[in-house]
């Protein structure tokens, strides 16, 4: 059953999950749509690593029994979603988008997985992912490069490569990544849709394939902020099994969205976020401080304090940690690494313990600092996602490029990463496009645990605009 | 001192005692890039100390 004028496979996930409790449509059209579109543009894009066509049939034929027996459904029932291939689902695979793990299997789930298919969804794929997360350009030597939908020889930001390019390419209709110093809202401006890396702590990371115990985040990736609202009420809050979740009450984030901005006041910084930004960026950046105001807020210019110190320190936590977790590995197959990989790791095990321990004790005085000087004044803080129109994947091939590449495809995170080091949420949006036809992002970040801050800054945005909506035309591979 | 950075000749030295103690045999085919990126580590560590941190 599909309802007469329902374009299913552009519905946004909250419109979907409205559609079935509303009996407008049901489960198994929906996971029809997002498959129909996988199989017309996975050739071109490569956003999956594997796909498990029965086990979503069955599920979306259970979401619809049950749908059909009347009792209480959750929020998101019925909804087909795929995530970044390292969220583990007991009995099925997880390969981190690595060689080291292309036959793991493991026998739990993590905890947001299970908090999803308790409100009603299900996930049918593995998607494509930078490997063990450690790029942000979105490249895999062992799965295939994932290719941005609105133009395909450009990158489609990562680590969760797939994430993205899979939500914007209407195979699902939103996709957990993972970010560790911009790796959900990379993707989220590449891509053309919405991703908030929450607090740290606020999302339990258990059943996660680690990076940095201290800078690793679970989050969403959907078409709008709405979209993400919903899915963080459902994955947010402590979970026992990872004592380091937060036991902060989680909100009805959606319940927030009134897209009143009145009494806002919205940081504009005069400093690093916008240093060698390129014109398109830039005015892609400057036309949505006017919608922002639009909607009520005040614009507050702002020197930023630190940001030099807190970038290198941000480096230095997640190398010494992401080294430390496949330092074993490393040593034993170090082929089964790409080798932009090896060279980023290796040399991770030269940082002296004095550095990674000055860069660890001084978050705390740093993020006081950050909150005195910048959330004294302002309640959020906007700037570019990424500072620069988005490059090929020629010119961000550290394996195969000339010396100087890495420095290209590491800028690419420059503007993200600090707020990984902070532990603040941050959400990207899109707000425009480049010369190329490829999108540019809207970063907006908060205090912490004001997500709902942030969600309803975006959401208001999105209420004046329709970036969030556009889909691209996807060519033939 | 790690903020400066030595000539070509005394990092790969540095390079090669550092692989020694860490107890990694890097293959020769990825060893060039690997000290590239040890290079790359060098100059942002040096970073750490400009501008000096003043806060509590």
């Amino acid at each position: 059953m599909t309802a007469i004028g329902l374009d299913v496979a552009n519905l946004s996930l909250v419109q979907a999950a409205d559609a079935v409790r509303q009996g407008e449509v049901n489960a198994v059209a929906l996971l029809e749509a997002c498959l129909a579109n996988l199989d017309a543009h996975e050739d071109a894009v490569n956003a999956t690593i594997w796909v498990d066509r029965e086990g979503a049939f069955a599920a979306a034929r259970t979401a619809d029994a049950e749908r059909a027996a009347g009792g209480p459904i959750g929020s998101l029932h019925g909804l087909p979603l795929a995530h970044k291939d390292m969220y583990y689902q007991a009995g099925r695979l997880s390969t981190c988008g690595s060689a080291i793990r292309k036959d793991f299997v493991p026998s739990y789930s993590a905890t947001v997985i299970e908090r999803l298919a308790a409100a009603g969804t299900y996930a049918f794929a593995g998607l494509n992912m930078a490997e063990f997360a450690q790029n942000g350009t979105g490249h895999n030597r062992h799965h295939g490069d994932c290719r941005n939908p609105w133009n395909l020889p450009y990158i489609t930001g990562g680590s969760s490569s797939g994430s993205g390019a899979a939500v914007a390419s209407r195979f699902t209709f939103a996709a957990l990544g993972s970010d560790t110093g911009g790796s959900i809202r990379l993707p989220a401006a590449a891509n053309g849709v919405s991703g908030i890396k929450p607090t740290q702590t606020r999302v339990s990371r258990y059943g996660v394939m680690p990076l940095s115990f201290s800078a690793d985040n679970v989050g969403p990736l959907a078409r709008t902020a709405r979209d993400c609202a919903r899915i963080l009420s459902v994955i947010a809050g402590h979970d026992p099994r990872d004592p380091t979740s937060a036991e902060m009450p989680v909100p009805e984030y959606e319940a927030g969205l009134n897209g009143d901005l009145r009494g806002v006041r919205v940081g504009v910084p005069t400093t690093y976020f916008l240093d060698d930004v390129d014109a398109p960026v830039q005015a892609a950046f400057e036309a949505s401080l006017a919608v922002l105001a639009g909607r009520g807020a005040t614009l507050v210019p702002l020197k930023l304090p630190l940001m030099d110190a807190v970038s290198t320190y941000a480096s230095v936590v997640s190398r010494v940690e992401g080294a430390t977790i496949h330092a074993e590995w490393m040593r034993k197959h170090p082929h089964d690494f790409a080798t932009h990989i090896n060279a980023r790791m290796f040399p991770s095990l030269a940082i002296p313990a004095t550095y990674y321990v000055e860069a660890l004790s001084r978050r705390g005085p740093i993020l006081k600092a950050f909150a005195t000087e910048v959330f004294g004044q302002v309640d959020l803080l906007v700037s570019p996602t990424i500072r620069i129109c988005l490059p090929t994947i020629a010119a961000t091939d550290v394996d195969n490029g000339p010396p100087g590449t890495e420095q290209v495809a590491l800028g690419i995170s420059i503007n993200t990463r600090p707020f990984n080091y902070l532990g603040l949420p941050a959400m990207s949006i899109p707000c425009g496009f480049d010369p190329n036809g490829l999108p540019i992002g809207l970063q907006i970040s908060g205090r912490p645990f004001a997500e709902g801050a942030v969600l309803k800054a975006a959401d208001a945005y999105q209420r004046d605009t329709n970036w969030h909506a556009r889909r691209p035309a996807i060519p033939a591979a | 001192m790690m903020t400066e950075i030595p000539d070509e000749a005394a990092l790969a030295l540095e390079f090669d005692v550092f692989a020694r103690r860490a107890g990694l045999d890097i293959p020769a085919d990825r060893k060039s890039v690997v000290f590239a990126g040890f290079k790359d580590l060098r100059r942002m560590l040096a970073l750490l100390r400009q501008p000096p941190y003043r806060g509590g």
